[in-house]
């Protein structure tokens, strides 16, 4: 073990205890209706809400599409208030990291202010900048890579990297100097792309699963859905239990996303993999054990299970 | 007693400090310069580079063409600055009187250290030994009785020889060399010069004063001394202007801002309660942060008022600190100075706030606490975690 790595486990010691928070990527997918959420929910029924009873992170997506608004901020943090340790992880304007623009300009003021609501109530666990395939480890991409970590110095940031030419210990001393932290990904490793890691640069570890899916993941045609239509087994969770302990003890917090949402599989891995880490069973909603039985032995029974009802 | 002034010069300065952190550029031809600028100008070379004709103040673009394999280095000004400080730090040992003159570069008054270190010659080889063992650099060491003759007997010898003229060689020592030795003579007094077929500094020192004043005005008067070899400037150390200093490394760099925050507030506490204890009031802060890659940035800011009170200081410090905090890298330490220090004054105010009183009186109560129990007494409940 280095030197910066024993003092990092070192200090996530001395702090106490590690939050593990895992969730999926993203909430709002017609697919889910009927799988995760009920298929006639009742009034004023607010998906996110119901995502934050079985769950204490969810990736929100839309950031990634547009700067949002801050009136929409301030409502997903009125929709998890039930759930105190509830934090959202939240990605980066694709401006700023697929097309290399926006520093400086009005978006970055827009996408300042629309996060504001989750700086000010304490509820951003991190900002996730998840670079493209394309992104490789040039001087170009460095230089701008720096720019963007000191544009947005005061966020507790996380880094995604899809090329392997990143995986370098340059790389990991760069974003440890900075604090910023490592996304590890579990992702169809083809060619040059980045197997999976347990790497820890700062107090925010970052766990995402993409799914394993070889056959459409980089197929021209291959959808969204196609490409994320993946149900980890068992065993290739169990891979990864052990990888969560050690990140655990490096980091004070660790985001365990699951992007793999077609058909709410994200969901169900999510659960299983917060069964396993617990090692006690979860809440699971009636429709989704419905469409995936294989999650019964995870479930808690019936009269100890959460409210589903959004409150 | 005869004056012993030393000029020590660190050999192709920002190149070498360079080749210590990288040793890889030993032997290599390197320079300094802005890379992104259009019209960059070579900034400093290793002598690698200055033998395929570079030199200070050429062009990068034609630097690059005399050299296929040059390697160019962009300027690190606070990496210049801890070395110089660094050679400052092991030249103190020899005299108490220094004036640095750039980066890498001072002269030592050695006046009266003779039974301490021998002769100025020991005493400058003496120099250059510690500095290649403890710094891992290269110097050049101009022995004289003044100022002018050692700066030019240092040049005459680079890069890491050790010249020494003796009392009263200073006008022979300087007459066969070219009068571009002559520090401050350029491009336009060496063409002045040569149309009167000045070449040599002997040339010039049987010019009579009254001509040389007619042709260049004051200076003239100083060319005719320098001439002759005389040069009555003293050596000056710095002047430092007052200052209450708190500085601070972290345990742990960091750049979580709340962790900064409050050791910046410590900070303040501590030199505000320094002023109070010497009756002071400061008009100026200054704030210095150092990342954790060596990189340091510096601010200052004018306090609308003067003032020994942290509630009224610490604010203008977290401005300051919000100006400087443009990297995301960790923070590895800060230095928080007062300056601008003036007596105590107490003004009286028609309309004083019952808030600042009620605050003044608290922190008048925490420092008779701490007189007493010692500094870590008591705290502000926001700077606890840092303990």
């Amino acid at each position: 073990m280095s030197n910066e790595a024993g003092a990092s486990e070192a200090r996530a010691q001395a702090q106490g205890a590690v939050e593990v928070l895992i969730g999926p990527a993203g909430w709002s997918y017609e697919d889910w209706k009927g799988v995760v959420y009920p298929s006639t929910p009742p009034r004023g029924f607010s998906q996110l809400a119901y995502i934050a009873n079985y769950f204490d992170t969810v990736e929100i997506n839309t950031t990634f599409y547009r700067p949002p608004a801050s009136r929409m901020a301030r409502d997903w943090v009125r929709k998890v208030a039930h759930n105190p340790r509830f934090q959202f992880a939240a990605k980066l304007w694709q401006g700023f990291t697929h097309e290399g623009t926006g520093l400086g300009s009005q978006e970055e003021k827009l996408f300042k202010e629309g996060i504001e609501p989750l700086i000010s109530s304490g509820k951003l666990g991190a900002l996730l900048l998840q670079f493209p395939w394309r992104f490789k480890n040039e001087p170009a991409s460095r230089e701008w890579l720096t720019r963007l970590l000191d544009a947005f110095l005061e966020y507790p940031l996380v880094v995604e990297f899809r090329h392997s030419s990143w995986l370098r210990p340059e790389t990991l001393r760069f974003l440890r100097e900075r604090n910023v932290g490592f996304a590890n990904i579990d992702q169809p490793v083809i060619g040059r792309s980045i197997p999976p890691t347990a790497e820890v640069t700062a107090e925010v570890a970052y766990i995402r699963f993409h799914g394993r899916n070889y056959e459409d993941w980089f197929r021209e045609d291959a959808g969204r859905d196609a490409r994320y239509n993946y149900l980890y087994s068992e065993e290739e969770l169990d891979e990864w239990v052990d990888r969560v302990r050690d990140v655990e003890r490096k980091a004070r917090k660790v985001f365990l996303i699951y992007n793999n949402h077609y058909g709410g599989k994200a969901v169900v891995n999510a659960l299983q993999m917060k069964a396993k880490l617990t090692g006690s069973p979860v809440s699971v909603p009636d429709p989704l054990l419905e469409a995936f039985p294989s999650l019964r032995p995870y479930a808690s029974p019936t009269e100890n299970r959460q409210t589903e009802l959004p409150l | 007693m005869e004056r012993s002034v030393m000029y020590v010069d660190i050999t192709a300065f920002a190149v070498s400090v360079e080749a210590v952190r990288e040793p890889r550029l030993r032997g290599r031809p390197v320079v300094v310069a802005l890379q992104k600028a259009n019209r960059s100008l070579v900034y400093a070379s290793s002598y690698e580079a200055r033998r395929a004709g570079i030199h200070r103040g050429m062009p990068l673009q034609e630097a690059r063409r005399l050299c296929r394999d040059l390697i160019v280095l962009p300027p690190n000004p606070s990496l210049y600055a801890h070395a110089t400080q660094a050679m400052l730090d092991l030249l103190s040992g020899f005299s108490p009187i220094i004036e640095p003159v750039r980066y890498g570069h001072a002269y030592l008054d050695m006046t009266g250290t003779r039974r301490l270190f021998g002769s100025p010659a020991d005493a400058g080889a003496k120099i250059q030994r510690e500095i290649r063992e403890r710094l891992n650099l290269e110097a050049t060491v101009g022995v004289a009785t003044n100022k002018l003759v050692s700066k030019v007997a240092s040049d005459v010898v680079k890069p890491t020889g050790l010249q020494d003229v003796r009392p009263g060689d200073e006008e022979r020592f300087l007459s066969p060399l070219p009068v571009h030795y002559l520090p401050g003579v350029g491009k336009a007094t060496l063409q002045q010069l040569a149309e009167l077929n000045i070449h040599y500094i002997r040339e010039l020192a049987r010019i009579p004063l009254t001509h040389l004043t007619q042709l260049f005005g004051q200076r003239g008067t100083q060319l005719h001394q320098w001439a002759h070899g005389i040069d009555p400037r003293p050596v000056q150390p710095p002047r430092r202007e007052p200052c209450i200093e708190e500085r601070e490394t972290l345990p742990e760099d960091t750049n979580e801002i709340p962790v900064l925050r409050a050791v910046l507030f410590r900070l303040a506490e501590r030199a505000c309660r320094r002023l109070r204890q010497e009756h002071l009031m400061a008009q100026r802060l200054s704030l210095e942060l150092r990342y954790s890659d060596g990189v340091e940035t510096k601010g200052e800011m004018r306090l609308a008022f003067a003032s020994q009170f942290e509630h009224e200081i610490y604010p203008a410090a977290e401005e300051a600190f919000a100006h400087l905090l443009t990297r995301r890298v960790r923070v590895r330490s800060l230095r928080l100075g007062l300056k601008e220090l003036k007596p105590m004054v107490r003004q009286l105010c028609l309309f004083s706030s019952p808030e600042d009183e009620r605050r003044e009186r608290l922190l008048s109560a925490l420092d008779r606490i701490r007189d007493r129990f010692g500094e870590d007494a008591i705290h502000y409940a926001h700077t606890l975690a840092l303990n």
